[in-house]
Order: C-alpha cells, then structure tokens, then sequence
C-alpha cells in the first residue's frame, strides 16, 4: 500500500526536525520552505503561499501540517500577526486549493492563557481580556482563523495546543534557553545570595499552578500519530487538543529541582503570590534577571483539560517531569557548557 | 481575454472572519483574499509591503471612520496613517459608494414596508453609518436612537438627537480622530458598561430596528442583549459572521447591499469599489455620477443619496489627501537639505496666511504694527523644503530647506542689526547641521547691516546674498519685455539703442550692477540716488567702462522721468513716491526691483500705456517640488534663491555675492552658469500677475496712440 503524501510548513525547526523522520515512516513528506533545500518552495507570506496550485494539486496530498509560525515572546506584533494569522489564512487558502482534506495546526498553550476558568478546554478561547504578548494573542486569533475558516474541500481541522517543549527524553537536548530552564539561570545568577538566606527561599508562584511541560520528542511523535488518526479515522470539523501532560509539573518541584541540580544549599522554597504579580515581575526580572513574559507564563499557567488528547494517544504518552528529570538537566548543562 | 485579478482584503479588525474566495464578474476573473490586521496600522501597512507587487488591488475593510458633520470632516489620524502606505496598485475602501448604495437600498425598503423607522431605530455606533442616520433624523426624528455614549465611552445613556448634540458630537470626534482605535474601543467593556448592559437593552426594549454592520456588532459583548428579537440592519455579506450575527436571536436580517452586486456571498463595498475599479480599468475611485449611474436608475434617489454621500465631497477629499500628504512627510523624512535659504514675512498681510493667524482680519488696523514688532520676537522657523531640483547639465539632483523669520520688513529696519544677525546665526548653524552646504538670505535679511558679511563671518557655512543673479536677471527680464515691445530701435553702426534708460536707487548694489549693464546698450543713461557725491563716483566710473554713453545724474527722478523709456528702480524706500506714474512716457517699461515696490496696483491702472514688471523670478530645473507660499505663482523663485541653488549644484561653497557691491564680472558669472544648468525666466510678472504676450501687444498700441496725440 503506498503511503498517503502529506504537505509539511515549519519543518526545518526545533519541533519540525523531530517530527520529520517520525512522519518519513509514516507519510510521503513534502516539506514546503524558503530555504530552498526542500521538496517545495513557498513562503506564507506572499501571495498563495508563492506556489503553482494548479501543478500542485496533481500531488493529491491527504494531510496539510501547518507548523510555521513565529514562537518569540518578545516578538512585535506585526511580525507574530503576519507570521501567526496571515499565514495561517494562506496556508488554509492553499490546503483548500490543493483540495487536501485534513489540516493539522500547531497551536500553544499560550492561546489559552489569559483564561478566567478553572479548567480550560481546548476549545476555549477567551478575546475579552488582554493577552500578555503578541506572541499569545496572535496564537490565540489564529486558532480563530482555522475555526472560521469556509471550506469546502479541508473539511477535517484539527488544532493541536501545544505544552511548552523541552529537551527530549533521550538526551534532554535544547537550542536555547526559554521557560522553565530560566529557574536554573536566575538561580546560578543569584546563587550567593541563596546560600546567605538563612531561611525559606521566598519565590514568585502559587501552589495550584502546574506547568505543562512536554519532551520535544514525546510531542512530536503526538504530532505525527494526530496526523495517522487524520487519515484513519477521517474526523470532520474543528477539532481541539491539548497536547499536555496528564499532570503537569507544581511550580514547587520546578524550583526545588533546578536548586539540587545547580547544587545550591538551601533551607525551603516558600511560594509568594499575595503580593502584586507586576512587582513580583519586576523584583525578579530586577534580581536574576529573569524574563517578565516568561515568569508571568510561570505563574498564571491554567489547568489544561486533556481529556480528548488521552483518547487518541493512550494515557501514558506523555511522561511526568520526574520521569525525565535527569536528562532535563544534562541537556541544560550541556546547552550551558557549549555557549 | 478573460484576465485574473488579485485582490487583496485587508480589514483593520478581527482576524477571527478571514477567508479566500473567488467569483467572476463582467468577464473577467477576482481572487480574494482577505487578512485581518486586529486593530494594528503597523500589520497593514506590512500586508500592504508585502503584497503590493503581487496584487491588483487592495480593498481595505473596517478602517477608522471618515465622517462629515455639519460641513465639516473628520478625519482618524489611523485612516490617513493607512492611507499614506505607498503602493502601486489602489487602495480601495469603498466610501462614497457605500453612501450610495445604502441611501438607495434604505429608500427602497422604506418605500416598500420592510423598514418602518417610525417604529425605531437603534444605532449602536451611529458615527460609522452617519448616512442612514441622518437619513431617518431627517425624516424620523423621534424614532432615531444613538448608543455612541455606551459603545464609545461607556456611558449607560441612549441618545435621542436634541439640539446640542451635533455640537457636543464635533467636540468629542476633535478628540476621538487622535485617539487610536484598539481592538476593546467599540466594546470597551469597562465595569461600568458591564453592569449598564441591562439598562441599555432596557432602553432599546421598544426599538424594532437595530443598524449596525457585521464586523462591529461581533464586537459587541452586549449585542445578544439589543438585537433579540429585532430587525438587524446591516449592509455587508458575510456568511459565518451571519451564523454568528444570527446566534444573538434577531428577529430578521436585512441587508442593505445591493443585490446585483452580490456576486459572492461575500462581498463588501471595499472589494466591490476595488472590483468596480479593476473592471473599469482604472485606479482612482469611480465618480459619484458613475457610481450613481451603476446603483440606481432613479432620478430621485440619486439626488437624495448625493446630500448624504458627504465622505467623497470635494473639501473632505482635499482634507484627506492633504493629510495623506502630511502624514507620508512625516513617514518618508525629508530629504537632507544641500543649501538653505532665509525669507522673512514681506507684509503685515503675509501672517493672514499661517493657518490659524487668520482671525488678524478682524483686528483692527491700528494695531498692525504693534502685531508685528511683537511677532518678530518669535523664533525664525522651518517655512518648507524645495526638492528635486536637478541640473540640466549635469544631473545632479539637490533639496534645499527655507527657513523664515517671522518679521517685516518695517520692523527689520527699525531693529537693532545685531539681534538680526543672531538671530540669523542661529539658523545658519541649525541648517549646517542638517546638512547644508550653502545659505542664501532673501529680501531684506541681506540688507540688514552690513549685507551679510558678519553673518558669513559668523556662520559654519558661506553664505550668500544673491544679489548676482537677482541683477542679472531682472536686466535679463528687461531685455526680454523691451525687445517684446519693439518701440527701441538698436542704431546698426553702433549697437547702441536709441533710448534713455534712468536707474532710480543707482548707488545701491542692484543699481549699480543695472547701470554698468544698461551704460553699455544705451545711448543715454540716467542715474538717480539721493547723494550727489556718490553719483558722481559712480559716473566716473561709468564712463570709464562705455565712454561712449551719455551719463546724466540727478537726485530728483520726477525731473527727467519723462525722457526715460527704460526705468529701473533699487531703492529701499518706505511710504514714499520716488517718481510719479503720471510723469512717465507713454510706452515705457519700468523694472521695479525694489522691495516695497515703488509702484504700487493703483499706479499700473492709472497708466496702461506703461509696462511696470517686478523684477526677474527664475524657474529651476527639474521636477521641483516646493511645499510652502513664496507669494509667486507656479514654480518661480526669487533669483537669490536660485543663485544658492545654482552655487550649490556647481559645487562653489563660496560667499558669491557680498556686502553692498555687487561684482561685475560675478553677475556675467552667474547668468552663464543659470544657462548652462537650465535655469529659465519665469513668467513676466506685473502688479496684477503674469504679463501675457496679448497685454504687452495691448500695452504698445496704447503707447502708440497716446505718442501720436
């Protein structure tokens, strides 16, 4: 039986580098890019994506793999619009025009951000309170563009809000420092002034929060199984999952493990989050210079419903942080020592 | 041949309705696609970059609105910023036609019974539909509610129209067009608005008709309150954002797009106004005849739609692209300017000009001069840039920058030179920092003191007078209305013109430089200053250079101003006649080249017979781009400023022309040089304007005739 032909953007990432030999066993892959080293040769922000749709159609791809975004929270806004919401109107636009039936999105947690509910749905989007960042909000709208969208020929979307990557299971492997991998930076900055607090540790973060923390190579093999689940089971409308952790990691653990893997002393970590959360950002990113967009993920992260995500990968694809702790921190050592 | 468009949509709101679609019309083949900017004018204007080659037009959605009230405009400070992205291909946004077409639909279901305004009608945001408003005040004026103070400020208030409101609607838009349009304006939900939402849709409980279009009523979170059960009225087509419209339980929907236009589900009136354009081949927006013409065939409707079509009125289109203008000026930087130039205020009337000075109207006379001694105490400013003014020879292209100083020409004179020259300075050192190479001084800042030499001391760069070119080309000027006239004979044998010519003010610099030049084409020559010895020294002079003119001087010019056939007159002289117009031949020709003119409007009309020209202004070459009033019609400069530009573009940074002398041998310098860079004569300018070929004929048979007598 010959493998079905699927149409990869974002393949040349952190993520898509993973994710590519995985659907290689799987799918015909064509990998659409500007860098002139893949199968097709497009770029989302021109018009139809810079592509010959009329010669493309012939391909007769059965799954379009959008994975091509900006993810930067510092980015401007009119670069994440452009990259996360035009682009995601064009690459809608040729998925249709190539009459490819299932879409698959990458998305983010962060979409669901800046949520007011105890437990967010992969469907909830919440427009009536501010985003922290371009970079969430224009997530958040391009999931609105994948759910509107008119189609008559890509009947099957689905979205997949992805958790925040980290460094696989294997080697723990990172190519730059960004969310929970700060603790053990703002720490080895402040580790002096750590050592001399004879008591509890005070730090930014609440006890219900859990960060939903997710090997790249767990999330990847997520990625490339949705894309079966496409094929197979031939789901139509907009879908929405979570690809989270069943649990999460307590905000707690996060710092007690980056202190005993920094190997500073210490004497307990009390969680502060009765004062001002801007103050608190202030006061962290002022000491250990520790990133006001990514502690304010830190601290307001909500629990994320997986329900339907266990559905289709089976309840233990995701390993708990503890499961790969060790390797978490090689790879951080491993980043740190070759920068 | 069936040809495809491209057009790109681009709404300034909610991604969250983006589509592409395609339809054909009148032939020929649209793709759309359109994007969504969320509120952001920095996204659009990307979208626009990014798109610009690859599209045939763009149609631009949910702008910032243009409203007209009262004969006046407002225009957002957004929609001029998105207005002003340099494209190639047409920005489309369809206002006018939107006016139009809904003035006509509305008629038409009012006349037919499926909107009965006497029963209600709520407009959440009636500033972006001013059209229907207006429409149903004026006709319904007890049945029109307005929600602007709830969706735009917040306040839990329905508006009925009451007498004031149209000033208190200016006075907030004053503020509301600096205000930016972010994506919570229209729903802004404070606490306040939250807690209202009930009393609002309490308010609006007996209104059957709601006008508000798609894309702003999804913004509303109160919109399931004020549309249940009512007729919804909106006027673009869009399917999902129907379903979506439709979930707020309105009792119907009524669509105001025509229906003949509706080629695709859809369409809105930006991709129609740029679908219209394309069809017609054509990048500015039809007229509102051709409009008129597509949308209605009746008569009447079109005449009551074109008193509500106020956003394509001529002055709110000058406004606007006025202020596309201003806003591309601030965008684009000016170019670095090579060499500057400083002008002054030549009359108490010049400040009527400066916008918002124009109340000095009113003031009563006597307070002139008082306004301007006080005036000239403000700092000299940045009056405008000259641009592309390039060489005819060599191709070099240079921008010039005009500063002025805020005084005339009276108050100059009476203040003490050394503030002047400060104040000078001081612009001097700002336009060598922006980097001029070159300064010129215009009009009477060349005369204060000691004629610009302690200025050149003073300043980082040369500085000139341009009084060289100004000399050479008034007598240029001269030349070319005395050979127009044909009344001089030239004697052959000798070359010399059987004429008088009598120079008024021949002391001073132009003066001299006009008698040398006129000693040695005429037979006789005149001279008159107020200083005998001076004019003495000067005929000397004279005769030592053309020994063959005969050299008469004289300190009243009245005397011998009958004889004369060519006057020129330097002087500088204030509320005084230096000849009488009566006095002068028939057929004469003067050059007043004196600032105040010596003659002034009611002396060219006493004497018809003679030709009074100002002296010679200059066109530069190249495309020349002037953005400020020099008080010259067209593209003509004063000859100063265009010896700055002529020593700038030759590369001679020098101080040229200095102090009260003008070099002889400078001036045949730098009339070689204007020709050589192309630069040409302007226009002949009398009293009244530009001397027509017809008015110098007309002038010579008065002249002849009144000989005869």
């Amino acid at each position: 039986m010959t493998k079905p032909r699927i149409l990869v953007t974002g393949g040349t990432g952190f993520l898509g580098k993973r994710v590519l030999p995985l659907l290689r066993e799987k799918f015909e892959v064509d990998v659409l890019s500007r860098s002139g080293k893949t199968e097709v040769q497009g770029d989302l922000c021109q018009w139809n994506a810079g592509l010959d749709l009329d010669a493309l159609r012939a391909k007769n791809y059965s799954v379009f793999l959008h994975m091509a975004g900006l993810y930067d929270l510092t980015a401007a806004k009119v670069d994440c619009y452009q990259h996360n919401i035009s682009a995601m109107g064009t690459a809608l636009k040729v998925a249709e025009a190539l009459h490819i039936p299932f879409f698959v999105n990458t998305s983010t947690v962060a979409a669901g951000i800046n949520s007011n509910l105890g437990v967010v749905r992969p469907h909830d989007l919440n427009f009536a309170k501010p985003f922290p960042d371009a970079y969430s909000e224009s997530k958040a709208h391009g999931e609105q563009v994948l759910h509107n969208w008119p189609v008559e020929y890509t009947t099957g979307r689905i979205n997949l809000r992805l958790g925040v990557l980290v460094g696989d299971t294997k080697t723990g492997a990172i190519e730059r420092i960004d969310g929970p991998y700060h603790a053990a930076e703002a720490f080895n900055k402040i580790r002096a002034v750590v050592e001399s607090i004879p008591t509890s540790l005070p730090l930014p973060g609440n006890e219900k929060t859990r960060l939903p923390l997710v090997p790249v190579d767990k999330c990847a093999e997520a990625i490339v199984k949705f894309c079966e689940w496409a094929v197979q089971t031939k789901p139509q409308g907009y879908q929405s999952f979570h690809v989270t952790p069943n649990q999460g990691l307590a905000i707690r653990d996060l710092y007690t493990s980056a202190l005993k893997s920094q190997a500073i002393p210490h004497k307990g970590v009390v969680l502060v989050d009765k004062i001002s959360e801007a103050l608190i950002l202030k006061i962290s990113s002022f000491i250990a210079r520790f990133p006001e967009e990514e502690l304010h993920y830190l601290m307001n992260f909500p629990v994320y419903d997986t329900t339907a995500t266990r559905e289709i990968l089976g309840e233990t694809w995701c390993p708990e942080f503890f499961q790969y702790e060790q390797k978490f921190w090689s790879g951080y050592e491993a980043y740190v020592s070759n920068r | 041949m069936k040809r495809t468009y491209r057009i790109a949509e681009i709404s300034f709101g909610r991604p969250h309705w983006d589509a592409a679609y395609e339809f054909d019309f009148a032939g020929d083949h649209y793709e759309v696609q359109r994007f969504s900017a969320n509120f952001s004018v920095e996204t659009v204007k990307r979208l626009i970059a990014t798109l610009r080659n690859q599209v045939d037009a763009f149609a631009l959605t949910s702008l910032p609105p243009v409203i007209k009230l009262d004969q006046k405009s407002y225009v957002h400070r957004q929609y001029l910023e998105i207005m002003a992205t340099p494209s190639p291909v047409p920005l489309c946004d369809g206002t006018g036609l939107r006016e139009i077409a809904n003035i006509n639909s509305l008629v038409k279901h009012i006349e037919s019974g499926s909107i009965q305004p006497e029963r209600g009608t709520f407009f959440p945001t009636a500033v972006l539909s001013t059209e229907l408003e207006e429409y149903i005040r004026h006709r319904y004026r007890k049945s029109v509610y307005i929600g602007d103070a709830y969706s735009l400020l917040g306040l839990p208030w329905m508006i009925q129209p009451f007498p004031g409101l149209m000033t208190i609607s200016k006075l907030a838009l004053n503020v509301a067009n600096i205000k930016d349009l972010k994506n919570n304006t229209p729903l802004a939900q404070s606490k306040l608005q939250r807690i209202s939402r009930s009393s609002l849709a309490a308010q609006v409980e007996d209104v059957q008709y709601v006008f508000c279009d798609l894309p702003l009523l999804l913004l509303f979170d109160a919109a399931t309150d004020f549309v249940r059960g009512k007729d919804l009225v909106i006027w673009s087509s869009h399917p999902a954002m129907e379903e979506e419209a439709k979930k707020y339980s309105p009792r119907s929907i009524i669509n105001l797009f025509p229906e003949n236009y509706r080629v695709h589900p859809y369409m809105n009136y930006s991709v129609l106004d740029a679908m219209l354009r394309l069809s017609h081949k054509r990048t500015a927006a039809l007229s509102i005849e051709e409009w008129e013409q597509l949308i209605t065939e009746d008569v009447e409707i079109r005449q009551v739609a074109r008193k509500y079509v106020m956003t394509r009125n001529s002055s709110t289109q000058t406004k606007i692209s006025q202020g596309i203008n201003s806003v591309r000026n601030k965008v684009f930087k000016q170019p670095e300017p090579d060499f500057a130039f400083v002008i002054h205020a030549l009359s108490h009337n010049d400040f009527m000009h400066v916008p918002g000075l124009g109340v000095l109207k009113h003031m009563p006379k006597e307070w002139n001069d008082s306004f301007d001694r006080m005036a000239a105490k403000a700092p000299p400013f940045v009056y405008g840039h000259i641009k592309h003014i390039i060489s005819a020879e060599s191709g070099k292209e240079i921008n010039g920058i005009i500063y002025a100083l805020p005084a005339t020409p009276k108050v100059l004179k009476a203040s003490d030179p050394e503030v002047i020259y400060r104040k000078i300075e001081n612009i001097c050192y700002d336009a060598a920092n922006r980097g001029a190479k070159m300064i010129g001084l215009g009009a009477y800042t060349k005369i204060v003191g000691d004629q610009g030499v302690t200025i050149n001391q003073n300043s980082p760069i040369p500085v000139t007078t341009g009084n060289s070119l100004s000399a050479s080309a008034t007598l240029w000027a001269l030349a070319d209305v005395v050979q127009r006239m044909h009344l001089l004979k030239q004697n052959p044998e000798t070359g010399y013109v059987d004429g008088m010519a009598m120079v008024i003010g021949a002391t001073g610099s132009i003066g001299k430089v006009s008698a040398k030049l006129l000693s040695m084409i005429f037979k006789k020559l005149c001279l008159v200053a107020p200083r005998l010895n001076r004019l003495e020294e000067l005929k000397q002079e004279i005769q030592a250079m053309s020994p063959k003119c005969e050299v008469i001087v004289t300190t009243d010019a009245n005397e011998l101003a009958p004889d004369a056939d060519v006057l020129v007159t330097a002087t500088s002289a204030f509320d005084q006649k230096i000849v009488d117009v009566m006095r002068l031949k028939a057929g004469a020709v003067v050059c007043d080249c004196s600032r105040p003119l010596d003659f002034d409007i009611e002396d060219a009309k006493k004497r018809p017979d003679v030709l009074i020209i100002e002296s010679g202004e200059v066109v530069l070459p190249g495309p020349v781009e002037m953005n400020f009033e020099m008080g010259l019609p067209g593209k003509a400069v004063y000859a100063c400023l265009a010896e700055t530009a002529l020593l700038t573009l030759e590369g001679q940074y020098e101080p040229f022309t200095m102090g009260r002398d003008i070099e002889w041998n400078k001036v045949k310098q730098i009339y070689r040089m204007a020709r050589r860079h192309g630069v040409q004569l302007a226009a002949i300018q009398g009293h009244t304007g530009i001397i027509t070929d017809k008015e110098i004929a007309l002038t010579r048979e008065l002249a002849l005739s009144r000989r005869k007598k």
